[in-house]
């Protein structure tokens, strides 16, 4: 604790440092700047004023640019603390006309200056697009898009363009890495009006260098939904001509020089009309990346900040060493790809082999009755290999009235596994009551393929209004494959009786394949059709249809060892061969009605209310060798579902959602809980069938309500509840017996209750040159979950809380800080179990910096403290600290070296808790421990045409 | 070789002196690109701003179709699909939101409001209904509280429906074709009907070499504006303006540049030309101006808009002076001390009357305005410094009159 005290307090005093010297420099600077310039552009040969033409101020000396602004509704421009005594010039502009350039000095004994009428002529002839204009003006509205021109802002050569997005007013980038443009979360950042790489927003905004943009662009797109305000903030990267190909990656090693290492490479290619990338990882530091955008938006040219997202993962349990790699592409067939007309194909391919070495010791306690319980104390010891290839591509295509899009995709998955535990089980009187011991030594693959075709069609456009305008279409088949080989050992040893001793040695060749077929249809609207265009005109109606075909086949061949014969033996009822067909036909009729009440300038409200009217026919047939495992059952349900939506749009204050819906969803038993092949090696845990179990039903009540406000400090929430609960739940039927093995089988009960509660919140404060984000979440869950343990009723009142603060500071480029706290706590309270509850929690309070001391120099930091908390064990207490310097060498910063610290207190320990019901599990795995890391990388880019400026 | 010239000077003199039926054909060219500006003292005489009062029955979102004479503003609202009138000093009078219900009229029907005239001399707001179910015409009439005063049945009047129609001064309405169904050889381009229930005197005879009166669609012209006994009717891609004033005909063809005008070739081609919905696409993918719409004529300064497909701002209005052919588009013409710096219109200019344009403008954008003017130039206006005192952003918008001058 003392440790954590100080480290903290340094570095919050070493914060108040840096904050302070950049006030007072700013404060230095601000006496300077008291000159004041206006005046008004006009068009003087035609006789009026140019409103929204683009005026700049730069200084003369070296063209720096000062400010920038648009011109009002009256053609006037005013800037304010402007240096005194000093040449500047300003430059206006508008499209069509000649840039217009006045020179000035603001005296000191006379700081308002006004320049009258700065008069700008037309262009004698039309311009064409190839012209090159000399003078870029910062920013411009293009219709309802504003440009920003990023020659107008001079940044450092290396600078790229999440550089230049800070620059721009209305632009917050926040701490998680998502954009804002006056308060409304941007959807998308494209370039050239195509997603690049993989879509995400940080490959462009941290790779493409800034000097290869011609201009930022940010618009709306406007949704085809009832309500009219929906619309998404979209940001577009126009590259310039000639820049518009290139490529970009990274190439890095690391090692402590004993043996901790890592490397990794990622190259990328671009030109207008395709992408592609090629991406390796290997490592032994528990970076483990699950795609290949994982490492592509990792291996960006600016490099690490504050996240931790992708660092060495503390918190994973086990030794882990991973390799991966990847490809990605993408090719545009229309060059100019846009909402309505677009014409596209990409793909991706990620192998990823990850060796984990795990060592595990758990706690379990069982609540049985009263004041009764059990202990169970396991030591666990497991090396897994998997081997994933994930090969998947996307068609898209769009025209008008036609939306068309195929994904296919290719998964295959190899896990070897070595597994040992030990276990031993006390009652709660601290009496021994069994040992135990398991091992498992196995093969499984799986492949699986899919395809999935979704469509629109647009109809009778021509003809008569009754006839329904749109179709939309899917299909999807997957196909899966599964193989199991493996030898599972067990031993159990009761105290108490040694007619209850168990001895297993149980070989497995398990396989699997199963099809998975889906297919969906809409039609509407026939309310014309149906009923004319007068009855029932507001009402739309929509016919809905989705069918699924689920088929499976098992082939298990499973062996017991004789120890006469020295052989594997066919055990005659695991052994199986078994098929499953399931059908599921929902069809539905969507009755929906909108109503909009919009006064234009003040508010757009739109209220909708749709009902669905859905059935479910279920068809489940199962056949086995085993004739109690053949059965077949048919359900038929109503499954209606009913929403009411209110979207409350406010003109230039804040826009409102509130939503109310209830849904009624259905779950059927399948032969792993009617009627399964028990297979009792696992003496700890016995899990039986249930013929007689039925489906349950679900009825949930949800209301979300979003908050997100128009100012120039942001100020968004949301929250959510939802309400429901579950007749004929499928509850655990659980008998302990007096040696401490459990068996379990699954029972209809009535009584399942939940409430689901969650909200966030988002506050921005901008002063200066500081910005100041405030994030608040927290989540609720609670349950009432009956069972039956010992055959005695139980319920289980559980109730799990998660709340999260964050506070992220940053000033310029320069600083950044991030102070977070998180709470999560569980709770487990049984109605005739036990008397105290099981609860655990779960703190961290984490502080993270980044200090950039000069342009090449850069300080990371980040602490952790965490405390973990149980009902029945001690607390456990642990900081992490981390911290990185990073230096970027060569003319470009493209050379970086990076010193990391990781766990300098090595006090590191992976600690989970998991609860269920009237259990309860807290588990130390084995983890990274202390290292220290050098790691050299280099940022190869090239953009363009090759030139001194751009080849790097 | 006298002869011919004789005969040459004759028919040319025929062209020159304007071609039956015609008074009067004036050609003038336009270019947009070309329009002249203004700060507000240059152009306008006078400037004044009307608050229209808000009241929960008075509230409304925009105004569309604003008619205007020397008491009322008359307009509709799509918002709350009503028809509004209020006084000449923003005083809510009364306003029309619903047609008898014996006429067959469905409550979702608000097209018909949207379409209103309004009888400029007896202060009456005419609604025409067409009843489909039972293939009746009903003319209704409501005075400006927004109470039904009569109804007529002019079923027997014309073949066709329309709802366009000028009301002239000594109380007979004036009519396009549209409303008659085509007659053997005594069909005319215009009827006058005294009353609703007989058929009017023919005014203006076709002319067989009329292109326009082949096509599938849009063949007649409809009323673009009127004011007492002068009426302004256009045709799709025709650029020109017909007048009708008293019993005298002017027509004044609009000469656009070529890159935005329907070229003379497409006229000529009767495969392309007759069917409308080919020269709307044409026209739009080439954003080549489609109608002239005129706001209003008064004296000799004409009012109009410049139309390619459905939308349009005030970069499309202009203001055009039939004397000295100088034209002025209204987005070029900047506010300044005469409007007290205050917004001066929104989208378009709503109605030109007696020389005088008003607009619509929402209070949202008149506060925006009035927060970068912190030296408030309207210190002296009573009826600007009320509203800004009891009024805010949500209140009902303004109207801002501005009386142009005569010598532009």
């Amino acid at each position: 604790m003392k440790v954590k005290k100080s480290i903290l307090a340094t570095l919050f005093l070493f914060t108040l440092i840096i904050m302070n010297s950049s006030f007072l420099l700013a404060q230095e600077k601000d006496t300077l700047l008291t000159g004041e310039v206006k005046g008004v552009i006009a068009d003087t040969a035609y006789r009026f004023k140019l409103k929204s033409a683009t005026v700049a101020v730069y200084v003369k000396k070296d063209s720096s640019l000062i400010q920038y602004q648009l011109s009002n509704t009256i053609g006037a421009f005013h800037f304010s603390k402007l240096p005194l005594d000093v040449p500047l010039y300003l430059v206006a502009s508008y499209v069509g006309y000649e840039d217009g350039t006045v020179g000035f000095t603001i005296p000191r004994s006379g700081p308002k200056t006004d320049l009258k009428t700065v008069a700008l002529r037309r262009h004698k002839e039309e311009l064409l697009p190839e012209v090159i204009v000399k003078y870029i003006p910062p920013v411009r509205m293009n219709g309802d898009t504003l440009e920003f021109n990023a020659d107008a802002f001079k940044l450092d050569k290396s600078a790229v363009v999440e550089d230049l997005l800070r620059k721009l007013p209305g632009v917050t980038v926040w701490g998680d890495g998502a954009i804002t443009v006056n308060g409304k979360e941007v959807s998308s950042v494209k370039v050239d009006g195509k997603p690049f790489f993989t879509g995400d927003p940080k490959i462009a905004l941290q790779n493409l260098p800034k000097d290869a943009v011609e201009k930022i662009q940010v618009y709306k797109k406007y949704q085809n939904t009832p309500a009219r305000s929906d619309s998404l903030s979209e940001i577009n990267i126009k590259l310039k001509n000639g820049k518009n190909f290139g490529g970009f990656g990274k190439a890095g090693v690391g090692t402590n020089f004993n043996n901790r290492n890592e490397a990794e490479v990622s190259f990328n290619l671009f030109n207008p009309r395709s992408q592609a990338g090629i991406v390796w990882a290997k490592n032994n530091i528990n970076k483990i990346p699950k795609d290949v955008n994982t490492i592509l938006r990792n291996a960006t040219y600016k490099g690490v900040s504050n996240s931790l997202e992708y660092s060495p993962d503390f918190e994973l349990a086990g030794i882990n060493q991973s390799q991966a790699g990847g490809l990605i592409f993408q090719h545009d067939f229309i060059a100019a790809p846009d909402l309505d007309k677009n014409n596209r194909i990409n793909g991706d391919y990620f192998l990823r082999d990850l060796q984990s070495e795990l060592k595990e010791y758990s706690k379990t306690r069982v609540g049985i009755d009263g004041s009764n319980y059990q202990e169970q104390l396991d030591t666990a010891r497991e090396n897994v290999r998997r081997t994933n290839h994930s090969l998947s591509t996307r068609y898209n295509l769009r025209k008008k009235g036609k939306l068309f899009d195929v994904d296919a995709s290719f998964k295959r998955a190899v896990n070897d596994r070595d597994a040992m535990q030990t276990s031993s089980t006390y009652n709660n009187e601290g009496y021994l009551l069994n040992m135990g011991y398991m091992a498992n030594e196995s093969h499984e693959s799986t492949n699986s393929a899919s395809l999935g075709i979704n469509g629109e069609q647009a109809l009778w456009a021509h003809k008569s209004y009754r006839f329904p305008k749109k179709f939309t279409y899917s299909y999807s088949v997957a196909y899966g494959e599964r193989m199991y080989q493996g030898i599972r050992r067990t031993a159990f040893i009761a105290l108490s009786d040694e007619d209850d001793n168990r001895f297993y040695n149980r070989s497995y060749n398990n396989s699997l394949n199963n099809v998975d077929q889906s297919l969906g249809f809409t039609i509407g609207n026939l309310t014309p059709m149906l009923f004319g265009n007068r009855i029932f005109s507001r009402i739309e109606t929509t016919v809905i249809n989705d069918l699924n075909v689920y088929n499976s086949n098992e082939n298990n061949k499973v062996a017991d060892w004789d120890s006469a014969s020295l052989l594997y033996k066919k055990n005659a009822y695991l052994s199986n061969k078994g098929a499953y067909l399931t059908v599921t036909e929902k069809p539905a009729i969507r009755l929906n009605r909108n109503f909009s009440m919009n006064l234009a300038n003040r508010y757009f409200k739109t209220l909708s209310v749709a009902l669905f009217l859905r059935g479910a026919f279920f068809w489940q047939k199962n056949h086995s060798d085993q004739a109690f495992q053949v059965f077949q059952k048919g359900y038929s349900d109503f499954i209606p579902s009913a929403n009411v939506s209110f979207n409350n749009y406010q003109l230039g204050r804040h826009h409102n959602v509130y939503q109310l819906s209830y849904a009624r969803t259905v779950g059927y038993p399948g032969p792993a809980q009617l009627v399964p092949l028990v297979d009792s090696s696992n003496s700890y845990f016995i899990i039986l069938g249930n013929p007689d179990l039925k489906r349950y039903k679900k009825d949930e009540i949800s209301f979300n309500i979003s908050h997100e406000t128009f100012a120039k400090n942001v100020f968004n929430y949301a929250a959510n509840v939802a309400v429901g609960k579950v007749a004929g739940a499928l509850g655990d039927h659980i008998t302990i017996d007096d040696v401490g093995r459990r068996e379990q089988y699954l029972v209809n009960l009535n009584g399942y209750r939940y409430l689901l509660a969650g909200g966030n919140l988002k506050k921005l404060l901008r002063f200066k040159n500081n910005q100041l984000q405030l994030s608040l979440n927290g989540q609720f869950n609670f349950r009432n979950s009956p069972n039956v343990i010992n055959g005695q009723e139980n319920i289980s009142y559980v109730t799990s809380k998660d709340a999260g603060l964050s506070l992220y500071y940053s000033f310029k480029e320069l600083l950044g800080f991030e102070l977070k706290q998180s709470y999560t706590n569980y709770l487990s309270k049984q109605s005739n179990a036990l008397s105290a509850a099981f609860k655990s929690q779960f703190w961290t309070t984490s502080f993270a910096g980044t200090v950039q001391f000069t342009k090449k120099l850069r300080l990371c930091s980040d602490v952790q403290y965490k405390r973990n908390a149980t009902s029945f064990s001690a607390p456990i207490n642990y900081t992490i600290w981390n911290a990185h310097i990073i230096l970027r060498i060569l003319k470009s910063n493209n050379l970086e070296c990076k010193f990391s610290a990781l766990d300098l207190l090595g006090q590191n320990n992976v600690l989970s808790n998991t609860g269920h019901n009237n259990l309860i599990t807290q588990s130390l795995s084995n983890s990274l421990q202390r290292y220290y890391m050098l790691t050299l990388a280099f940022y190869p880019r090239k953009f363009g045409k090759a030139d001194k400026a751009s080849t790097e | 070789m006298k002869r011919l010239l004789f005969v040459f000077l004759i028919v040319a003199g025929t062209f020159v002196y304007g071609q039956a039926p015609y008074d009067e054909v004036q050609k003038i060219r336009f270019d947009p690109q070309q329009a002249l500006g203004g700060d507000v003292s240059d152009l306008i005489d006078s400037v004044q701003y009307i608050p229209l009062e808000t009241t929960k029955e008075s509230t409304f979102g925009f105004i569309s179709n604003l008619q205007v004479n020397g008491r009322y503003f008359v307009f509709f609202d799509f918002d709350t699909k009503a028809i509004y009138t209020f006084n000449k000093e923003g005083k809510f009078i009364g306003k029309v939101n619903k047609l008898p219900a014996d006429i067959g009229w469905d409550k979702n029907e608000f097209y018909p409001l949207s379409q209103f005239t309004f009888n400029k001399n007896t202060n009456d707001i005419y609604i025409v209904f067409n009843d489909r179910t039972k293939g009746k015409k009903w003319l209704l009439q409501f005075n400006v509280k927004g109470e039904c005063i009569n109804k007529t049945d002019f079923t027997k009047i014309g073949g066709r429906f329309t709802d366009r129609f000028a009301i002239l001064n000594n109380g007979s309405f004036l009519f396009s074709d549209e409303l008659f169904s085509p007659l053997s050889d005594n069909q005319a381009y215009f009827y006058k009907l005294k009353r609703f229930s007989t058929p009017g005197e023919r005014v203006m005879p076709l002319s067989k070499n009329d292109i326009f009166i082949n096509r599938n669609a849009a063949k007649s012209y409809t009323l673009s504006s009127y004011s007492g006994n002068v009426s302004v009717w256009i045709r799709e891609f025709d650029y020109s303006f017909l007048v009708f004033d008293s019993n005298k005909i002017c027509k004044y063809d609009i000469i656009l540049p070529a890159r935005m005008s329907l070229d003379s070739s497409k006229y000529k081609d009767p495969d392309f030309f007759n069917k409308i919905e080919t020269v709307w696409e044409y026209a739009r993918e080439n954003k080549i101006v489609e109608r002239l719409p005129a706001i209003g004529l008064s004296g000799n300064l004409l009012a109009f808009k410049k139309l390619s497909g459905t939308s349009s701002s005030m970069r499309d209005n202009f203001i055009l002076s039939l004397q000295s052919k100088n034209f002025y588009s209204f987005d070029n013409i900047t506010s300044d001390e005469k409007s007290y710096f205050l917004p001066i219109g929104s989208a378009a200019i709503n109605a030109f009357e007696d020389g005088v344009i008003y607009n619509e403008v929402a209070s949202f954008e008149m506060f925006n305005a009035a927060e970068e003017r912190p030296d408030k130039p309207w210190k002296n206006n009573t009826v600007l410094n009320a509203y800004f005192a009891n009024q805010n952003r949500k209140s009902n918008p303004l109207i801002v009159a501005l009386k142009l001058k005569d010598d532009l």
